[in-house]
């Protein structure tokens, strides 16, 4: 195999990001039941978590373009 | 889903003639353009591995989202309020999940030609006993999916039409077509319908939400309204509804993933690069249908308030009426957006009745019963017990059976169970196939024992339980078992990244 090979499954720093990520799109870190302020209308945390979760999106969109590269059509032609 | 339509007759049945003649098109169109799509499994059900990056993208977003994303989520977000707002991380959760196995997996199909989920099992075990057992919970989940998937396009086309016609004519009419384009154009026909569909659904939900903002009132409306009347609704979640979150990202993200028609997509790509780049386009749809059907549920609370749990299922019904009463502009998109919830409902189920075929094609029949049959018969062997699967399903869908009815349910938490082989198969070399075996049918076992006595212990879901009994067995099975040399020489073969 003549390019590198790298898959996100064996960097352990797309896990930590996927870990810590995870944790943030879980709301176990607000009090219990509190909403105020509120933005627009929508509560503080609820914000908190959608930009976790665009966070979570642009993570795995940087996961996808680094650290994914198998040569798997290389493979085929050769 | 259960949505009566003041608004619509005829303009409906309009609508959805329109779309059934649109789609018999694109089946017409797939056929003529590949005339070899009945002589080669590749073809018929992977789209000669060939699919662009748009249509393979689309294809993904209809597995994904249905028509119950945009008629049964509204009603959630409103009875639970803020509390449902998980319906937006778990979606990027899928797309999370098959990141751990999509490139190896990709990789792989390439080199052996995959054509299914179980071809990859039956290459990675080797083992008669998990390859059909496997296959039966795929086509056991996929099943009782399809027959979700009928009962709402009756109730949607019924709803749709003003009760003008009857669900059993609706289910019908789109069964046929929907068999008819599959048959012309295999996956073509299906990834094509499936980007029409998809774009008609965005189309729907985005004028839904935009009407709902004039119309209904907004989102600080609707805090006002939940902090008179229900701040629970909007107060961030507390020890239930916090494991009800967890377990939802992690069912959602690991069970959507792994769905028989989901994972056997990642085959259907043209290249690696678009396989990223359609990913990458997923990682972000969930803000735009999952968080737009939220808004559309939050404002539903102020704009209609004190609905008791049955009426609140018939939010996006009402709200589409209130719009349609507006002016005409309302009238016809709201039209537009139920053709596209219906046309949604079937571009799932065809993704899974393709799936479903192929597993038989191939796994069942073209491994056990006739390995020398020709690939054209093997396809009409699956596509004939697909239709035959169907007539037993849109029986079962009207003729409900008192008793058994609870065997229907059970989707996720057997689809869920064939998870470890599937991935840890990809990766652990020492993988025994008896564990994976064992594990496989106890957590199935489990699973449905749990369900059927709707036993939820700590507040986990049952499908979660058979999945960690089934994790147990199968590490736990490995490390403890012996894994002969020549086994384990034989999984490095085929996951390592040697050549063969």
């Amino acid at each position: 195999m003549k390019k590198r090979i790298s898959e996100p499954v064996k960097k352990p720093l797309v896990w930590i990001g996927f870990i810590i990520l995870f944790a943030l799109i879980n709301p176990w870190y607000f009090p219990d039941g509190s909403w105020s302020p509120l933005f627009f209308g929508v509560p503080y945390w609820a914000l908190i978590i959608l930009i976790a979760s665009l966070a979570l999106s642009i993570f795995i969109t940087w996961v996808v373009m680094t650290q994914w590269e198998t040569g798997a059509d290389e493979d085929e032609e050769l | 889903m259960e949505v009566e339509l003041a608004f619509s007759g005829w303009s409906g049945i309009l609508v959805l003639m329109l779309y059934g003649g649109l789609m018999l098109a694109v089946g017409v169109y797939a056929f003529l353009r590949n005339r070899g799509v009945r002589e080669s499994l590749d073809e018929y059900y992977l789209g000669g591995r060939g699919l662009g990056v748009m249509v393979l993208f689309f294809t993904f977003f209809a597995t994904q989202y249905s028509g119950n994303t945009v008629v049964g989520y509204p009603p959630t977000a409103y009875r639970l309020g803020y509390q449902y707002l998980v319906s937006v991380p778990f979606f990027i959760m899928i797309i999370m999940v098959y990141l751990l196995f999509a490139p190896r997996l990709y990789a792989l199909g390439r080199r052996f030609n995959l054509l299914t989920p179980v071809d990859w099992i039956d290459l990675r075990f080797r083992s008669k006993k998990v390859t059909v057992l496997a296959a039966i919970l795929m086509l056991y989940g996929l099943g009782n999916y399809l027959l979700e998937q009928f009962v709402a396009i009756g109730q949607g086309v019924s709803g749709l039409t003003g009760g003008t016609i009857p669900y059993q004519v609706g289910v019908v009419f789109f069964i046929v077509i929907m068999v008819a384009y599959s048959w012309l154009g295999g996956m073509r026909s299906v990834a094509y319908t499936d980007t029409i569909q998809g774009l008609a659904l965005l189309f729907g939900v985005f004028t839904l939400l935009i009407g709902s903002l004039i119309y209904l009132g907004g989102l600080p409306t609707a805090a006002e309204t939940m902090i008179a009347e229900a701040p629970e609704k909007l107060g961030a979640p507390t020890g239930g509804s916090l494991t009800t979150w967890f377990c939802l990202l992690v069912l959602v993200g690991i069970g959507a993933a792994i769905y028989p028609h989901a994972f056997q997509r990642i085959f259907a790509a043209r290249s690696e690069r678009t396989l990223k780049r359609s990913f990458i386009r997923m990682a972000y749809m969930p803000f735009l249908t999952a968080g737009v059907v939220f808004m559309v549920g939050i404002i539903g609370i102020s704009a209609f308030p004190d609905l008791p749990t049955a009426e609140s299922e018939q939010l996006v019904g009402m709200m589409a009426n209130a719009l349609a009463n507006q002016n005409a502009f309302f009238y016809w998109t709201m039209v537009l957006l139920f053709g596209g919830v219906i046309a949604a409902i079937v571009s799932t189920a065809d993704s899974v009745l393709l799936t479903f075929s192929s597993i038989v094609s191939n796994d069942l029949y073209g491994r056990y019963i006739a390995p020398d049959a020709d690939e054209s018969r093997k396809i009409l062997v699956g596509k004939l017990v697909g239709v035959a699967a169907v007539v037993v399903l849109v029986l079962i869908a009207w003729y409900p059976p008192g008793t058994l009815y609870q065997i229907f349910v059970l989707k996720f938490e057997v689809l869920i169970q064939t998870a470890p082989a599937l991935i840890l198969g990809l990766y652990w070399s020492r993988l025994n196939t008896q564990a994976v075996f064992v594990g496989m049918l106890a957590g199935t076992v489990l699973a449905a024992a749990f369900t059927f006595a709707g036993y939820r212990p700590l507040g986990v879901y049952s499908g979660l339980w058979g999945l960690l009994l089934n994790l147990v067995l199968c590490v736990g099975g490995s490390l403890m078992s012996q894994v002969t040399e020549a086994h384990r020489q034989r999984a490095i073969e085929v996951i390592g990244w040697q050549r063969p």
